[in-house]
């Protein structure tokens, strides 16, 4: 950790509210991913983010300074995450949502723009169909590059319950991104006049 | 047909040794279920090599800092409210303690006999203790209950008006924010 950002939280430790701003603005990006990744709303990302914010605000004094604070702070927004996804159990909904967005619209776009677009949704579509503490595993794994031992300390797992987590997810997203191709294929069979 | 090792071969690819993809090659071609596996994940693969970040909206810190007055103010409540709630628990239960200790230990004919007593006497205490009263307050010299009444008078203005500053300053200016 560098020194600037060491010092910034041993003045947030003793209760410096402008020390904690700096640290929410050095990292409000990866938290707001992580949330929105986990969550696939954006207003509800920003209300998980800024309740992450809080939760740490409100713990910083037990804030273990051996540790890495961006770890500390995800697994306090992976965890807000985990339980607000139990809470809601909206898996089924939002595949269903996805279906109906990524159906292309007809509206002049840039090429490139609507091909992110579909990529969003489809990987967002993707996450969804995996239960909150395998989707929380694969995006720290892909999106924040954690290694297993990592992943493990966020979401205080044993490291081979993450590798196991992994591997199920990444199989299960595997089967969905198949299955998903395949209705896209066949919505756009039905739809085409050729057919 | 078995699908192990395969499965987990086709996701952890490049940690095969080359006799080992092979083997996996030759399994694909032969099963349609792991090459749906091998196809997917050929495509998740593609997704996740670059996974876009979604960034936080604009004013994301100001809007924290703004909502950290009023976070602070509802959790100070909220402990008040778990102190108030304690205390009252605490007071209900000796209460009840009490009371249960006085059912066990008096008999009900006592018991039924204190309480008709007390309510009996009552007015003929509240009578007497008016006229110790009465009775002392005729001992204090006058101009000692002037000063008092001075006293307890210039206090309470006093304190009012400071509250009532407090309360003006806060109702004009808000909490502070930012």
């Amino acid at each position: 950790m560098i020194n600037h950002e060491m010092d910034m939280l041993i003045r947030a430790q003793n209760g410096d509210e402008e020390a904690f701003t700096n640290i929410v603005m050095q990292y409000q990006n990866p938290v707001y991913n992580l949330c929105y990744r986990m969550l696939g709303n954006e207003q509800e990302a920003e209300d998980a983010a800024q309740e992450t914010f809080w939760r740490a605000y409100q713990a910083i004094r037990r804030y273990d300074r051996t540790r890495p604070f961006a770890t500390w702070l995800l697994s306090i927004a992976a965890h807000y995450c985990i339980d607000q996804q139990r809470k809601k159990r909206i898996t089924t909904m939002e595949i269903e949502d996805w279906m109906e967005e990524v159906i292309p619209d007809h509206t002049p776009e840039p090429e490139q723009a609507l091909h992110e677009n579909e990529n969003k949704h489809l990987i967002q579509g993707l996450l969804s169909t995996l239960n909150p503490q395998d989707r929380a595993a694969i995006i720290l794994r892909y999106w924040y590059e954690c290694s297993e031992e990592e992943i493990s300390q966020v979401l205080q797992l044993s490291v081979s319950a993450v590798k196991s987590r992994l591997h199920r997810a990444r199989l299960r997203l595997a089967q969905q991104f198949q299955s998903q191709q395949y209705a896209t294929t066949e919505r756009i069979r039905d739809e085409s006049p050729a057919f | 047909m078995s699908h192990q090792p395969f499965e987990k071969w086709i996701i952890n690819r490049e940690t095969l040794t080359p006799s080992q993809i092979s083997e996996l090659d030759t399994h694909l071609k032969s099963c349609p279920q792991c090459s749906q596996i091998y196809h997917g994940w050929r495509g998740v693969e593609n997704l996740l090599q670059k996974p876009a970040f979604v960034h936080a909206p604009p004013h994301f810190a100001h809007r924290f800092q703004a909502s950290l007055a009023e976070r602070k103010a509802r959790e100070r409540k909220r402990q008040v409210r778990i102190a108030l709630f304690g205390i009252g628990g605490v007071f209900v239960l000796l209460s009840m303690v009490f009371f249960l200790r006085l059912i066990l230990t008096i008999p009900p004919a006592q018991l039924l006999s204190d309480i008709i007593g007390w309510v009996v006497y009552t007015p003929q205490r509240i009578a007497e203790f008016r006229f110790i009263l009465y009775f002392w307050g005729t001992q204090i010299p006058p101009l000692a209950l002037v000063a008092a009444f001075l006293i307890l008078g210039g206090w309470s203005v006093l304190l009012l008006s400071i509250w009532f500053v407090t309360i003006r300053r806060l109702s004009y200016q808000g909490v502070p924010q930012q």
